[in-house]
């Protein structure tokens, strides 16, 4: 494949694209025309490694409580005081009791042991591996989502949304994405919807082409998108801009997710969702059944649930995944530090799900990476293959466009169904 | 020992042509432009390995180049400095609507202050904060913050002839949004 300038001209790759002019990259297949292919994929993205351990929690294994006197999650009794048994070895944090049903249904499944071949424990460089598909590189590279966006529809249009982030790496890079505001601010159409503004504010970019059509294209796919988060069900629903820092706070994410539901239902062109929180970076204090994480990870909970009333369709999936997890010991102050392998999620009809999948080598100590965080099993690459093979029909030849260098990882091969 | 080794690494990377290149292209892009001229970030970087790291005669070289005056060579002001722009051009920092207006400006569009997570800092070049999208916000807020502002025909001079023309349709009272969302100040 070209190697690709790190370019988010995305005016002119609009244009380009509703000119009808779009290049196309060569050698980059395009997706296989099956039944199986009609699917849409959904990541959201917890920026700054959350506890999976605390989410999917080993009740089973006896050294658990041990290295996590303070911030463990109880056995469970069957109360919500407690982790709720999935089974012997694995429970689920009681804030997220909302999932439990999806569990049972068989669409909700966990990869314990997930991640990156590469050892990085910054966020910086982990969440760049990630967003490019290429750990352990950090070379200029356009994000995986983009790369994949321009393989569906054979490169012509835009296939991919992003909501709540305002530049995330993953959908960077030369093919043209969507990309939509946190929050309530999607549903503004702003001071452009008045014609009489926009007519002024043309005047003064009068002679400026550039700032004249990106001012003009802006207020259009604003207004469009305002229109189509304006229906009744989301006017009754009782969302509150997320008034603290940060373009992504869980509670925020529900909303988000809402939005980005809401937008593909009305556009079938997109078939690629992203999501992303932050917020999750738990050091200090993180809880145990109740508290800071626990919080996260109610909301996370209710994210889930919104995408999958969304995304319900046969082929679609939603995957939760962070960069790298965090330790199994708790820390000196009630809380983790980083980890190796974390816990990823799979949400959707294909999903083998009621079951998690995968090495699970327990919490000894000479099983884990260093001694000290979940080893990684399976590359997160692996996973996403499976994920997107099932829902958009990519082919295994396919795979190496989307995250070179990866191979496909047939232990996973039973966490979709045919 | 454990220190002496650590001074020793960070002067070795202090002399290290890789460090002058590094810190005279961050300049060259913040001041002068997203793609600066190589020539003048190498002149940049022979200043500072001659001078042991003089930040002050690497600026001085890069202020008397002809790329930093050079009035094609123009830089996208991000939302935040955007945000601090339009309080000092309407001169209402002290009032405390006008800067949460512009701290939600800043929030809104993907720049909440001091709410970066990694060590890289905010972006700066234009391909990370002029899209479509972006423009009609920062238009939202150069109207809404700028409403029934005094006019500062003062700064007219320095504005185009289009942007003038434009600016003067408005009534007085709704010029200076119109000030602020010309490409003049959206740029610098």
């Amino acid at each position: 494949m070209k190697a690709q300038r790190m370019l988010s001209n995305r005016r002119q790759a609009i244009l380009q694209t509703l000119s009808m002019g779009a290049f196309a990259l060569p050698g980059i297949s395009a997706l296989a025309d099956a039944p199986s292919s009609s699917g849409r994929m959904v990541l959201v993205f917890l920026r700054g490694a959350y506890d999976g351990l605390s989410m999917l929690v080993p009740h089973g294994d006896e050294r658990y409580s041990q290295i996590r006197p303070n911030i463990g999650i109880p056995k469970p009794d069957g109360t919500q005081k407690t982790a709720l048994a999935l089974d012997a070895t694995f429970g689920l944090h009681p804030a997220c009791a909302a999932l439990l049903p999806l569990w049972q249904q068989g669409v909700l499944a966990a990869i314990p042991c997930a991640g990156s071949p590469d050892p990085s424990r910054s966020h910086f460089d982990a969440q760049y591996h990630w967003e490019t598909g290429k750990p352990g590189s950090s070379s200029p590279s356009a994000g995986w989502l983009n790369v994949l966006s321009g393989m569906v529809g054979n490169g012509v249009g835009l296939h991919a949304l992003g909501v709540g982030e305002s530049s995330p790496r993953i959908l960077s890079g030369p093919r043209p994405v969507q990309l939509v505001g946190n929050g309530l601010s999607a549903t503004r159409a702003g001071t452009l919807a008045e014609s009489k503004t926009r007519e002024a504010v043309l005047q003064l970019y009068a002679g400026n082409e550039k700032m004249a059509s990106a001012m003009l294209e802006g207020a259009t796919n604003r207004m469009s998108t305002a229109a189509m988060l304006k229906t009744p069900s989301m006017a009754s629903s009782n969302e509150q801009q997320a008034a603290n820092n940060g373009a992504g706070s869980p509670q925020g994410l529900a909303l988000d997710a809402k939005h980005l539901g809401t937008l593909m239902q009305q556009n079938r062109q997109l078939r690629l969702g992203f999501l992303s929180s932050g917020g999750w970076d738990t050091h200090i204090n993180q809880g145990n059944v109740t508290g800071l994480l626990a919080n996260n990870l109610s909301n996370l909970s209710n994210t889930l649930i919104q995408l999958r009333a969304a995304f319900n369709e046969p082929n679609d999936v939603v995957i939760v995944a962070s960069e790298f997890g965090r330790t199994c010991a708790e820390n000196g102050t009630r809380g983790t530090d980083h980890g190796r392998g974390n816990v990823m999620w799979l949400l959707g009809n294909r999903v083998q799900g009621g079951k998690w999948h995968g090495r699970w080598d327990g919490l000894a100590q000479n099983q884990l990476n260093e001694g000290r965080d979940l080893p990684v099993h399976h590359d997160f690459r692996g996973v996403f293959a499976q994920a997107l093979a099932a829902s958009l029909g990519l082919t295994k030849a396919s795979l190496a466009d989307v995250f070179p260098g990866s191979r496909w990882d047939d232990s996973l091969d039973g966490i979709f169904k045919a | 020992m454990g220190v002496k080794e650590g001074e020793q690494a960070i002067r070795f990377l202090a002399n290290h042509p890789a460090t002058a290149q590094r810190i005279s292209l961050r300049l060259a892009e913040y001041f002068v432009a997203d793609l600066p001229p190589q020539a003048l970030v190498d002149q940049m970087a022979k200043t500072f390995l001659a001078t042991g790291g003089d930040i002050y005669q690497v600026m001085k070289v890069m202020l008397s180049s002809t790329a930093f005056w050079d009035p094609e060579n123009k830089l996208y002001r991000t939302p935040y400095d955007f945000a601090c722009a339009s309080l000092r051009v309407l001169n209402v920092a002290q009032d405390r609507n006008k800067w949460l207006q512009a701290f939600g400006y800043s929030f809104v569009a993907g720049q909440a202050i001091q709410n970066w997570q990694t060590p890289d800092g905010y972006a700066f070049n234009a391909n990370t904060w002029f899209t479509p999208e972006a423009l009609t916000r920062r238009i939202d807020f150069a109207l809404t913050v700028a409403r029934n502002a005094p006019e500062r025909s003062d700064l007219y001079p320095y504005l185009s002839d289009t942007t003038i023309k434009a600016v003067m349709k408005q009534p007085p009272l709704q010029r200076m949004g119109f000030v602020l969302g010309s490409s003049e100040l959206v740029f610098k």
